[in-house]
């Protein structure tokens, strides 16, 4: 849209939808820094951080649990049109990603303990890497949703690509491994459950991306989604 | 806090204070209202009893009975019978030969002249219209009337009846009252030998003006009235409802509408006088037409009522909701229809009001009927549109301009009859509304 | 690609657009004004308006609307009051003839028949353009008679039994008959709100009109009467051409296809219902459809 709209006629309408925006954001930076934990507890061996991690999950459903609440209410008491309309849908989509999201990171910080009676596996510097990318997008779709920009949205949305390839590398590399030195299936295996976490939070960025762009243009993303996980079909 | 407290509070010292003076002041204004319709009452209960009271003598009217012999040879000394004859017979000398008999002892000529002054001089058409009548009603082979002396009630002079009636003192000196002592006492003979009577006054409503108060009535009037109002609603209600259909409904608003508007309504407030004036100039001196007549009569106060029913009409039009028209146009309907099917039958109550309200300011109307002459002494009741006529607003008005006793009442009861002529066209009204009334 | 275009379920004017049948025009866009041919250009057109100018006196209430109404669709009109929607739908079926100083200009064609041509019989086209109005306006006459009122005065039915099965059937397809059959003969106005608005749409369809136009016919009822008229309105699109003003957005939201956005006096927006809220792409329609200062 153009020109900036105005504001809304009943002054507690606007209230309430601002208000609504401003949860997201924060349950936003909430799983922001849950995922960041997790991968830190992660590559520090850090069992006390994944600890915590796990815990503060609990403050993503809450959030989530109220975000559902109040955008029910508005659009019960609002009847919301147009732009308000797909504000509130797209709250309810993305906080459901963002809680899948938190969940992800706690099922990353779960594995922490498991992974530091083993010994450290060269992986995890790639796995980092990954990780390190997810958190950016994330941060930038989170950006974007505050910003209302689609353009950044729809860059995150072709970024995604990046982190499949970066999974399906580190599958090839840990089969791989796994293959050369049997002793290493059992951390491969968690550490490959923790990747595809990462990809799964990466695919979620996505679909965010993807609710941002609607909720600004009103329409959904016109290319084709970029190839995603290639690693169910893929033979050693 | 106590500032604001008292400000906002329903119970503070200043709050009673104001409601206490709001509830009186509501109750002074009620007040006023009640006293104003109290007042109202009192002066049309005062207006009604004086009416009542004057007009009841007028219902009444004393009869004198008399032996009358109905001689052959003063009546039709040809013995012909011809009804032609008979009503120019000297029905006056029987009459005076039939009050010589009574009183006898009475043979002077001055004072004969006072004894014939008890009965009316009607009474001598009564005696003609009671032979007439009977001969014509009578076979051939009977014995009719004419011969026999029979036992005939008559009526008598207004100076006995108001006399009777208490309206005329004894204690009065005898130089200054219309009766003298000789015919009182002679009146006291009849009351002793029960020969006078008060019988029901038919004539006041079947007859026609008279010099003679005791024979005159207000059936001409009545009639007069009669057919004047029917001529003025044979020419307003059409040309009203008409005139305001148009205005309303057909014609576009601009200045020439604007224009009649403002004259209408300006019409509807000229002097009633104009209008006769009007009357005198076109109808009578321009197209010459006859003085007097019911037919100007009502084409006067047709110019005179127009603007009303007009007015009225109008207002009822505008009265029916716009919805309905757009409803009827919406399917179709042609603005004839729209008015026909629609707009009309919602107005004509409205309508209808507003011309018996015209009408009964009409009925009430005296000063333009003077200007064409419906002020003539008029002693038969008309019997069409063209024959001259007076009106009972003029009757009342020449009654009360008249010296005799007897008037007096018949004013009272003429003004009565009026209004219950103006009681039965609201009533009319009434029933017409209630008749076409829709709801909506 | 005809039936397609005819299927309600694949109806969208903006593919009628892209697809070029619809004249070159762009939605909102002015046509020229010798671009009007007589057969209509949107294919399933019922009406079509073309750049209509609405005066009253020297005030002017529309500036150059162009509107194609597409037939068997219910086409909404929302926008804030005084913006012309009643204006406009009044210049269909030419009630703004009796009103006082109002001059249309612009063509409005019904059937590719210009209404506004001279030779037009203004009755025949209120017959064929029924309309409903914001206020239940039943005559003050009875339920029958209110329904026979319009086949009567175009001499609709042959007798008796006719006409008594028009206002049966019509009452029927309002859902009135069955609630009133044993009281025809009351008073249309003894009916409740709901009821009455009912039977003023009975007495719009039983001079059987190809369009039906209507003014805010919800506005004065009650929720559960407002949703069976919605209800109505949606069976009745089976069988006609439906144009709806309404001050209610969901109501324009649930029963229309297409939705015009009045403002100031101009077409702003033309556009599928659900697109037009859920995205509509004038800046003036989403303040005005999200309750924004504008
Ligand atoms: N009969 C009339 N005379 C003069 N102006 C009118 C008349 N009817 C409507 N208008 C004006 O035309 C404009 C549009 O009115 P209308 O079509 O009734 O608006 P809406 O139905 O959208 O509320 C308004 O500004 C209104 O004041
Ligand atoms: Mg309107």
């Amino acid at each position: 849209m153009e020109h900036a709209l105005h504001k809304h006629t009943v002054k507690s309408y606007e209230d309430e939808l601002v208000r609504l925006s401003r949860t997201i954001a924060e349950m936003g930076g909430v799983a922001e820094s849950q995922l960041e934990w997790a991968l830190r507890a992660l590559t520090t061996r850090d069992l006390e951080l994944a600890k915590r991690t796990v815990a503060n999950d609990a403050r993503i459903d809450a959030f989530e649990e109220s975000v559902h609440d109040d955008a029910v209410r508005l659009l019960a008491l609002r009847q919301p049109m147009g732009v308000d309309l797909r504000e509130i849908v797209s709250v309810f989509r993305i906080s459901s990603n963002l809680e899948r999201i938190g969940d992800l990171s706690k099922s990353v910080a779960r594995r922490v303990e498991v992974l530091n009676s083993m010994p450290p596996l060269p992986q995890v510097h790639a796995l980092r890497r990954m990780g390190k990318e997810v958190i950016g997008q994330l941060k930038d779709v989170l950006d974007a949703y505050v910003d209302r920009n689609s353009d950044r949205a729809v860059a995150v949305w072709r970024k995604d690509e990046l982190v499949d390839g970066m999974y399906n590398s580190l599958f090839r590399e840990s089969l791989t491994n796994m293959m050369e030195d049997a002793r290493t299936i059992s951390a491969c295996t968690h550490l490959l459950f923790v990747a595809k976490h990462i990809e799964r939070i990466g695919d979620h960025c996505t679909n965010i991306a993807e609710t941002i762009h609607y909720l600004v243009r009103g329409e959904r993303i016109a290319d084709e989604r970029p190839k995603g996980d290639e690693t169910e079909t893929m033979v050693q | 806090m106590t500032d604001f407290a008292a400000r906002r509070g329903f119970d503070t010292v200043s709050q009673r204070a104001q409601l206490r003076r709001r509830h009186r002041a509501e109750r002074r204004f009620q007040f006023y209202g009640v006293a104003a319709l109290s007042a109202a009452i009192l002066f049309l209960a005062l207006l009604l009893w004086t009416i009542l009271g004057n007009a009841f003598g007028a219902f009444q009217q004393t009869m004198v009975r008399l032996p009358v012999h109905f001689a052959e040879d003063i009546i039709d000394p040809q013995g012909t019978r011809d009804i032609q004859n008979l009503g120019v017979a000297d029905y006056g000398g029987l009459l005076k030969r039939a009050i010589r008999e009574r009183f006898p002892e009475v043979t002077e000529r001055r004072v004969k002249r006072k004894l014939y002054d008890i009965v009316s001089p009607g009474a001598v058409f009564e005696l003609r219209d009671m032979v007439m009548q009977e001969t014509e009603t009578a076979g051939t082979g009977e014995i009719g009337i004419i011969g026999s002396t029979r036992n005939v009630w008559l009526t008598a002079s207004d100076d006995v009846d108001q006399f009777l009636k208490g309206r005329i003192s004894v204690e009065t000196p005898e130089a200054h009252r219309r009766i003298s002592d000789q015919q009182i006492a002679w009146v006291e003979t009849l009351v002793q030998d029960g020969a006078i009577e008060r019988h029901f006054n038919t004539r006041f409503f079947t007859g026609a003006d008279s010099r003679e108060p005791e024979i005159a009535g207000v059936g001409g009037a009545v009639v007069g009235s009669f057919l004047t109002l029917f001529v003025t609603l044979i020419l307003t209600f059409p040309i009203g409802v008409a005139a305001a259909i148009h205005l309303e409904e057909l014609a576009p608003k601009n200045r020439w509408t604007d224009l009649i508007d403002i004259n209408i309504n300006n019409l509807a407030a000229v002097p009633s006088v104009v209008f006769g004036l009007l009357g005198l100039a076109v109808f009578l001196n321009f197209f010459g037409f006859p003085r007097s007549a019911p037919v100007v009569g009502g084409m006067v106060l047709a110019l005179m009522t127009l603007p009303t029913i007009i007015i009225a009409s109008r207002t009822s039009l505008r009265a029916v909701p716009p919805s309905i028209r757009e409803a009827a146009l919406g399917i179709g309907a042609s603005r004839l229809q729209v008015i026909g099917h629609h707009v009309m039958p919602m107005a004509l109550p409205g309508m209808f009001t507003g011309t018996i309200i015209g009408m009964a300011q009409a009925l009430g109307e005296t000063a333009p009927l003077l200007m064409i002459g419906m002020v003539a002494f008029i002693a038969d009741i008309p019997g069409g549109l063209f024959e001259p006529a007076t009106v009972l607003p003029v009757q009342i008005f020449i009654w009360a301009d008249s010296p005799e006793r007897a008037f007096i009442e018949r004013t009272s009861a003429a003004i009565l009859v009026l209004l219950v002529f103006l009681a039965c066209m609201n009533l009319t009204a009434i029933i017409m509304r209630k008749k076409f009334e829709l709801k909506y | 690609m005809y039936t397609e275009l005819h299927d309600p379920r694949n109806f969208s004017l903006r593919r009628v657009a892209n697809s070029g049948v619809y004249a070159g025009l762009k939605v909102g866009e002015r046509p020229m004004r010798d671009s009007v041919p007589a057969g209509g250009i949107c294919p399933g057109a019922k009406i079509i308006v073309r750049d209509i100018r609405v005066f009253y006196g020297n005030k002017q209430a529309l500036y150059d609307v162009s509107l194609d109404v597409p037939e068997n669709r219910v086409t909404a009109l929302i926008g804030p009051s005084g913006c012309g929607k009643s204006t406009f739908l009044r210049s269909l079926n030419r009630m703004n003839d009796v009103v006082e100083g109002c001059r249309v200009e612009g063509h409005v064609m019904i059937d590719g028949e210009d209404v506004y041509d001279r030779n037009v019989d203004v009755v025949k086209l209120r017959a064929r353009i029924g309309m409903v109005f914001q206020k239940p306006n039943p005559f003050p006459k009875s339920i029958y008679d209110n329904v026979a009122y319009g086949p009567r005065i175009h001499g609709i039915a042959n007798n008796r039994e006719h006409l008594d099965a028009i206002v049966r059937d019509c009452l029927t397809r309002v859902g009135l008959f069955e609630e009133i059959q044993d009281r025809l003969h009351d008073p249309g106005t003894s009916l409740s709100g709901g009821q009455q608005q009912r039977l003023c749409i009975a007495r719009a369809i039983a001079v059987s009109p190809e369009v039906i136009l209507m003014d805010e016919p919800c506005s004065a009822l009650d929720p559960i009467a407002t949703a069976r008229i919605e209800e109505l309105i949606d069976q009745l699109r089976e069988k006609f051409t439906i144009v709806i003003v309404t001050h209610n957005l969901q109501q324009a939201a649930r029963v229309s296809q297409l939705t015009a956005f009045f403002h100031l006096g101009r077409l702003v927006e033309l556009d599928d219902t659900e697109r037009m809220f859920t995205n509509p792409r004038e800046t003036r329609t989403a303040d005005y459809i999200t309750g924004r200062y504008g």
